[in-house]
């Protein structure tokens, strides 16, 4: 049967490792949806990424009832295995952490497509460059 | 689960650098995030929660500096920070879930609920990823309508079966037999959970796939299908085939608006002893063969 939809969750989350605690808690919690069930099949959906984290957008329908897609890992993380860093910076203006060229972008941006909110490759690849820069990631053109 | 209190913390950034940030914060601070629209413009709020044991003045000191660098619009960045205490997050979902009543003389309970309702048919179903409450319109109406017809040591073909709840019920009224047939293989784990739950596994049985997949030439009692008009439609002459005669049809999912096709599907079939159920914008049609 066709169902209303009530509410979209987007959260950030460990693959394998969802629990009750916040954020999964409070934000599935207050809109009705069992915590256990989004846990378990969560789990379950990215047991073979752990240690990643992954962007999940949740569709709440009005009987509570609700389904899941896990999105590409977000650009910052295919940013850091691109370059083999641990981190970003935490003052991106004074300690740089990398250099990024213009192949590699373009290699992020094409997993990422599907994700982002870009018409054509090249606003695709600033999109990507402009979270580089907020790393600290120096972007070769 | 422990209860812990928690400090929400909260900052609206432009979508551009939603990711950046959002690195920041599971790198340095929390290990999860919720991302929620901003009303009113096109920024994202951040929250993300961190144990109110522990000091973040710090921490947050630092994200601030780490805003002002990445974008100087965010030199004045309201840092938003609540106090959020003693809750445990599973009891609460728990306490919200309680149990409905339909038609004259059925309770749907979650499992956790042990309250008795004496003299009504108590269907117990815990709430699903794809089943949820038992609330929708057209499970109530399916429900009310098997609530009418005597249903011990009958036969019922559930087509569409989700959760298993009209198959639960006609079990729990002394139906001898019910066929439940669903595409989603969530719906057949579910179905299963739930009649073990109910303890009717020895009257219900649950299929994985369509009508199409239906290989013997068994007929019903009655026949249900809660689906979509898109499916319903053109199968309506392969359901008529599976009731017996004098047996019924009960046709749902469908709204208002389906009514001229789905009464063009039942004339093409000579079925013209039909009533029909509305609650809301969703119609259930009753069919007499």
């Amino acid at each position: 049967m066709a169902k209303k939809i009530d509410s979209f969750i987007k959260l950030q989350i460990p693959a394998g490792n969802a629990n009750p605690a916040p954020p999964v808690g409070p934000a599935l919690g207050q809109h009705g949806v069992n915590i256990m069930e989004f846990c378990k099949a969560f789990n379950a959906r990215t047991k073979k990424d752990v240690g990643l984290i992954i962007p999940v957008e949740i569709t709440v329908f009005k009987d509570k009832s609700f389904l899941f897609i896990t999105k590409t890992p977000p650009a910052a993380v295919l940013i850091k295995k691109a370059l083999g860093l641990d981190k970003g910076s935490g003052e991106p203006n004074r300690d740089k952490v990398g250099i990024i060229t213009r192949a590699q972008l373009e290699e992020i941006a094409k997993l990422k497509m599907v994700d982002l909110n870009a018409s054509d490759m090249d606003s695709a690849v600033q999109i990507i460059a402009g979270t580089c820069r907020s790393m600290g990631v120096d972007v070769q053109m | 689960m422990g209860v812990e209190s928690y400090i929400e913390v909260s900052i609206a950034v432009k979508e551009s650098d939603v990711d950046a940030v959002s690195n920041y914060i599971i790198e340095n601070i929390a290990t999860g995030l919720l991302l929620e629209d901003e009303e009113g413009n096109s920024h994202i709020v951040i929250k993300f929660y961190v144990s109110a044991e522990v000091s973040i003045d710090e921490k947050l000191s630092r994200l601030k500096t780490y805003l002002s660098e990445i974008n100087s619009a965010y030199d004045d960045i309201i840092v938003k920070v609540k106090d959020i205490k003693d809750l445990d997050w599973l009891e609460l979902y728990q306490k919200s879930v309680q149990p409905i009543e339909i038609g004259n003389n059925i309770i749907i309970k979650p499992p956790w609920c042990e309250d008795s309702f004496p003299g009504k048919t108590v269907i117990t179903i815990e709430p699903k990823m794809a089943f949820g409450t038992g609330k929708h319109e057209t499970t109530r109406s399916c429900l009310a309508e098997l609530e009418t017809v005597k249903l011990s040591k009958k036969t019922i073909f559930d087509l569409g079966c989700g959760s298993g709840i009209l198959g639960i019920y006609a079990a729990l009224k002394g139906a001898d037999l019910i066929v439940g047939y669903d595409t989603d293989p969530l719906a057949i784990e579910n179905s299963v959970e739930n009649f073990d739950i109910n303890s009717v596994g020895s009257t219900c049985q649950v299929f994985l796939g369509s009508i199409d997949d239906v290989k013997d030439n068994t007929k019903y009692d009655i026949v249900i299908a809660n689906i979509i008009k898109k499916v319903i439609v053109p199968i309506v002459g392969k359901l008529k085939s599976r009731v017996k005669t004098g047996g019924i049809i009960i046709l749902s999912g469908l709204l208002k608006q389906d009514g001229s096709d789905v009464e063009e599907a039942l004339m093409k079939e000579n079925l013209t002893n039909f009533s029909i159920r509305r609650d809301g914008e969703w119609i259930t049609y009753r069919v007499q063969l």
